[in-house]
């Protein structure tokens, strides 16, 4: 798996490509976690598998920022991992997010 | 009771199904399971499922979710009362630990030739009926995700003499050839259909066969579980009533 990041005033930019797995998933939670940015933008295009460990982390980390009142938005998702995203739910747990109340920063 | 949580297969036959399941994991333990679960005569459960990740947390974590699933299905609840009790319980304790399990659902009333099914973010089964190919619309939302269970009512289904359901994880349709191209769900499809003439373990082996035919035995990066059911006798009766009852 490969990484990039860009970064703007308001807006961290992640392009992952490859495969995110079990094995590297702790990788791209670091380089998240990393960023300070209100708004932190994890691009998918590139990315070929992802398994459950990734899906579990991205929305762990979609709840920590909701809950700094930050938003993690994951754009550009392939198709073939879009249809495993929606049978597990992943993006109605995202929806939940935005209609929770914030609790203020941390 | 029959209970799946290693790299063994398990067959049963109860209230008038043919079962037969197998689980082969990535590695040494899997976080994949499957289960039979006979209620009294007339009943059958049957549970496949997948938790997050893999190794020993995932099998530990698997295991107590079977654990709390035998719990709820002594209780003579509706499928949709037994998965609410499991997002309530076992889904709060994958959420405090930031895991997730993907869970399908499926009870079968001999009674009324009658198959309840419901999913928590797991594949829906897969039903083979005469020439037919029916997947049932039922959707949810993984258990450790929210506190309590969000999905689609339970569907139900009247089986026919030697209807076939195909219930797997996301590992099979998803094993890789040595191109990298997926098993998919097509090709699963395309075999089951030519075969269901078989009984449930001979389909089992002839699906299972095609796969490593696929993927040349390769070690795969993620665990592999496939449950079959057939209707092997004809008892009349229409499907209604509770879900799951």
């Amino acid at each position: 798996m490969e990484i990039r990041v860009n970064n703007e005033k308001e807006k961290a930019t992640l392009l992952v490509a490859g495969e995110l797995d079990y094995s590297n998933v702790a990788q791209l939670q670091q380089e998240i976690e990393r960023q300070e940015a209100p708004l932190v933008e994890v691009v998918l295009k590139d990315l070929q598998f992802m398994d459950s460990s990734g899906a579990g982390m991205l929305l762990s980390q979609a709840r920590l920022l909701s809950r700094q009142n930050r938003v993690l938005k994951i754009t550009h998702i392939p198709e073939n991992i879009r249809h495993d995203l929606e049978i597990i739910g992943f993006f109605r747990v995202l929806e939940t997010l935005k209609g929770a109340p914030q609790s203020g920063g941390e | 009771m029959s209970l799946d949580t290693g790299g063994k297969g398990k067959q049963i036959i109860h209230a008038g199904i043919q079962g037969a399941g197998c689980s082969i994991p990535a590695g040494l333990e899997g976080g994949d399971f499957f289960a039979f679960i006979p209620l009294g005569e007339d009943q059958l459960i049957v549970a496949i499922g997948d938790v997050m990740g893999k190794g020993m947390r995932a099998a530990g974590q698997m295991k107590e979710l079977c654990t709390i699933l035998h719990a709820c299905t002594s209780k003579d609840l509706s499928l949709l009362e037994i998965i609410n009790q499991l997002a309530a319980t076992g889904g709060k304790q994958l959420h405090r630990a930031g895991s997730f399990a993907t869970l399908c659902l499926i009870s079968y009333e001999q009674q009324h030739n009658c198959l309840t099914c419901l999913s928590a973010g797991h594949p829906s089964p897969v039903i083979f009926s005469g020439r037919n190919i029916h997947v049932p619309r039922v959707r949810g939302v993984a258990l450790g995700f929210l506190e309590e269970y969000q999905g689609t009512r339970p569907e139900q289904v009247v089986l026919s003499r030697g209807d076939v359901v195909i219930l797997y994880t996301d590992g099979l349709v998803e094993a890789r050839d040595a191109n990298g191209q997926n098993y998919g769900l097509n090709r699963l499809k395309e075999i089951v259909a030519a075969n269901t003439c078989l009984d449930a373990v001979e389909l089992q082996e002839v699906i299972l066969n095609d796969l490593f035919t696929f993927t040349g035995c390769r070690q795969q990066r993620d665990d592999v579980t496939l449950v079959i059911l057939k209707k092997d006798r004809e008892r009349g009766g229409e499907c209604h009533g509770d879900q799951g009852k």
